[in-house]
């Protein structure tokens, strides 16, 4: 009884604890714990103590997190050296949507899982007479991530186009048109929908199509709907295998059947997400 | 089930409070710290292990000893072969009937034609002859042979059920594992512990959960709630 008794006690003496708690943890097991957690909650327990903080600044743990392609995003998107940046801040910076391409573009990670979002302002859009204000104009408004949208009176010949060239991770993505059927505003501080000049949306689909240069192609039809509210319009997906290279897509849609004019439209941008996230649109 | 194929040597662990294990090499050098020991070379009479108590230690074997004889069990390069030579054995005896026919009546006419002879060469006939049951046989053999689904589940619930304890015995587990360098225990180890922080509704509720006391200065703890703002 005596050894082992009084090993005990002499660890008590130096300061051991008697039981062993999640204190004692070496940080290098905390920072294996912290792979196994998504990182707002491993953000969220580096307040508990300067073990596990410290721990929560492991390089390798953010590496996980990170997209595989995190390197050209830091260059492209926050034009910085990757190396000047910890991973974790990296993680932190490129969760915040980061504007690129002269501030037509925005790109952000969801901060959960890490995977890339992406949106495309109209005004990177070719929008078919939009410097002919009878037909188009460009409105202010804070229901838009880019501040703006681009407002469609009427037309004949409706045609949106756009092109993107960017480095996606690899997976599987939607794109989607973000559109709304009337012109809203904030009267007396609420939000108020004119929707006089809809018309011409019930007569003939809109075509929405997509297709990227390794061949892919997506194309759907479908009556806008739901006028006062905005509505992402699915048009497709596409699968990006390998990063290493920039992948060119180019979407549109389009109601060009020039025996009815067509109005009433706000565009506000392409999105592009993980397809698993197509629910959270619905 | 012990295994069967090892030289047989045994080393003496000596837990922290002076307790003497004798494990199997093969079980112990699941250990990376015991296996350094023993390619050392060193002629060792006990190796002490001075952080991890005998009851830790106990459960530690067991884990060793489970994945030494889980690995040995589903050895699924030596079955298929197994079974890829045992099929073409079966289906020559069992198919080959030109020759068993031969066989049989070579046997009838070798031996006194009485009554007991007829009578085993019919049932000789019938049991080497009768495909059916020869390939229902190989099936159910191959099943059982190589069900590696349900071999890897049974782990996987041995696993978790190791792993469903206290928090004092899952941290002592947890040092033992990382002090031991026992890669498939810390790995288990760390997820459960991750899945306990999980179903903490707070990071408070992780704090009492886990009993772990903040050494912040109010200063960085401004500053952490800072560094994390961007999360929201």
């Amino acid at each position: 009884m005596g050894a082992g008794v009084s090993a005990l006690a002499a660890d008590a003496q130096r300061g051991f604890p008697l039981r062993p708690g999640l204190d004692d943890v070496p940080e290098s097991c905390i920072s294996s714990i912290f792979m196994c957690l998504d990182p707002p909650e491993i953000c969220k327990l580096a307040s508990l103590n300067r073990a596990f903080r410290g721990a929560s600044l492991a390089d390798f743990v953010w590496e996980t997190k990170l997209p595989s392609n995190y390197r050209y995003l830091v260059k492209k998107v926050l034009g910085q050296s990757p190396e000047t940046l910890s991973k974790k801040e990296t993680y932190a910076r490129l969760c915040c949507p980061n504007r690129f391409d002269g501030g037509s573009k925005e790109v952000w990670l969801d901060k959960h899982s890490g995977k890339l979002c992406l949106a495309v302002s109209a005004k990177a859009l070719k929008i078919t007479g939009i410097d002919d204000r009878r037909y188009w104009n460009h409105i202010p408004t804070e229901e838009s991530r880019f501040q703006t949208v681009a407002y469609l009176q009427q037309i004949w010949w409706f045609e949106v186009v756009g092109e993107l060239d960017f480095e996606f991770p690899p997976g599987a993505y939607s794109l989607f048109f973000r559109l709304q059927l009337g012109k809203s505003s904030k009267r007396f501080g609420r939000r108020v929908c004119t929707l006089d000049q809809v018309h011409g949306w019930n007569i003939k689909p809109v075509r929405f199509q997509l297709s990227t240069s390794n061949g892919q192609q997506a194309a759907s039809e479908c009556y806008l709907y739901e006028p006062g509210n905005w509505v992402h319009y699915h048009v497709g997906d596409f699968v990006i295998e390998n990063s290493n290279s920039p992948a060119k897509i180019k979407f549109s849609m389009m109601q060009i059947d020039c025996t009815h004019t067509k109005g009433g439209l706000c565009v506000d941008s392409v999105l592009i997400y993980p397809s698993e996230f197509r629910l959270r649109l619905k | 089930m012990s295994s069967s194929n090892n030289s047989g040597k045994v080393l003496k662990l000596k837990s922290k409070d002076n307790q003497i294990f004798e494990v199997e090499e093969s079980v112990a050098i699941q250990s990376e710290l015991i296996k350094n020991v023993v390619e050392a070379g060193c002629d060792i009479g006990v190796i002490p292990l001075l952080t991890v108590h005998s009851k830790t230690l106990r459960n530690v074997i067991e884990w060793c000893q489970k994945h030494v004889d889980y690995v040995e069990e589903n050895d699924s390069g030596s079955n298929e072969e197994e079974i890829k030579n045992w099929e073409s054995e079966i289906c020559e005896e069992g198919n080959n009937n030109g020759s068993d026919d031969e066989e049989t009546k070579n046997w009838e006419s070798e031996e006194n034609n009485n009554g007991s002879d007829e009578e085993e060469a019919k049932n000789w006939e019938s049991e080497g002859n009768n495909d059916g049951s020869n390939k229902e046989e190989v099936e159910n053999w191959e099943w059982e042979e190589n069900n590696d689904g349900s071999d890897e589940e049974e782990l996987e619930n041995w696993e978790s059920k190791f792993v469903d304890v206290d928090k004092d015995s899952l941290y002592a587990l947890l040092l033992a594992a990382d002090y031991l360098s026992i890669d498939s225990l810390l790995e288990r180890v760390i997820k459960q512990v991750a899945d306990v922080i999980k179903q903490c509704r707070s990071v408070e509720e992780v704090r009492q959960t886990f009993g772990i006391k903040s050494d912040f200065t109010p200063e960085e703890e401004e500053e952490i709630r800072e560094e994390i703002s961007w999360i929201d």
